[in-house]
């Protein structure tokens, strides 16, 4: 994040609106903890039955670890931003917009899934997953496309 | 008005009274019995097709409407830049809203409660959401954004 002392990359930095690095902290974050929560959660669930995996202290922990070291990383950033650094302009404003409306997608389907999971009455170990896991898909894909969109490559929607 | 902006009020028609005719039906029927003896799968899934039959219905009489008044020419389905961007300025406002209800059905799912709850949540969430992204969009199209 722009700590290396070359003059590009101070150059890249005072490019970078505050929301830009702000989303890379999100992306990098919600990558990180969706590998973690699926490396924890596949062995357990694998040779055991879905109703004796224990998933909701790992959900809680990734969840958790997840808000305070993006938030606490985001509040870092904040201070060590230059004063005059740009914070938000239209273009910010929009490229939020695309990226939200390209993960909600998965937020949409696992929201379909639990509630026909629900409708067919498996167990709660399925639904609480296809929704957390559509939670994090979503992150993870609408911070990527607001970095590509940041980068100049708008998707097409 | 655009194609678009019609096909928005006609959810916020087909919403509010196919959620107000499910929700009466089923609190009704859970105010008589215990949770989990309530029948509630089969007026979901009415309610469902209610719902996608009606968008595609007011779709079509829109569509119909909007080629006789305009003398036999074909509507503009797609809508132009304005219609995009307002149509992504209401989902964004859905989703926060579909999102905290179902961060609630996760915990709702975690303390095990009764699969009525949980599918009823979501159901809400849904419902609340499309309502949602049905006033911010006409607000869009009527205020300016």
């Amino acid at each position: 994040m722009g700590k290396k002392k070359t003059p590009n990359c101070d150059e890249e930095w005072a490019s970078m609106s505050r929301d830009e690095v702000y989303n890379w902290i999100f992306a990098l974050v919600s990558l990180v903890s969706t590998i973690t929560y699926l490396a924890i959660l596949v062995p357990r669930k694998i040779g055991a039955p879905a109703s004796e995996v224990s998933y909701v202290a790992p959900l809680l922990w990734v969840f958790g670890c997840g808000m305070v070291v993006g938030f606490g990383t985001a509040l870092a950033v904040r201070l060590a931003a230059p004063k005059d650094s740009k914070v938000r302009d239209e273009r910010d404003k929009e490229i939020e917009l695309i990226g939200q409306y390209v993960g909600s997608g998965f937020v949409t389907i696992g929201a379909m899934a639990a509630l026909v999971l629900s409708i067919l009455e498996v167990d709660h170990f399925w639904v609480s997953n296809s929704l957390f896991v559509g939670f994090l898909f979503a992150a993870v894909l609408s911070s990527f496309a607001k970095a590509a969109a940041y980068r100049g490559e708008y998707p097409e929607i | 008005m655009s194609f678009t902006e019609r096909i928005t009020w006609t959810s916020l028609v087909v919403l509010p009274v196919v959620a107000l005719t499910y929700f009466t039906v089923v609190l009704t029927r859970l105010a008589d019995a215990p949770v989990d003896e309530v029948s509630w799968i089969v007026p979901m899934i009415w309610a469902i097709g209610t719902v996608i039959v009606g968008m595609i219905a007011g779709a079509i009489a829109q569509a119909i409407a909007a080629t006789i008044a305009s003398g036999g020419e074909e509507p503009d389905t797609e809508g132009d830049v304005r219609d995009k961007e307002i149509d992504r300025i209401g989902e964004y406002a859905a989703r926060h809203v579909t999102s905290l209800g179902c961060m609630a059905v996760i915990v709702l799912a975690m303390l095990r409660a009764d699969h009525f709850w949980i599918a009823n949540g979501v159901f809400l969430a849904g419902l609340v959401g499309g309502v949602v992204s049905g006033i911010v969009k006409i607000r869009a199209y009527r205020r300016g954004f």
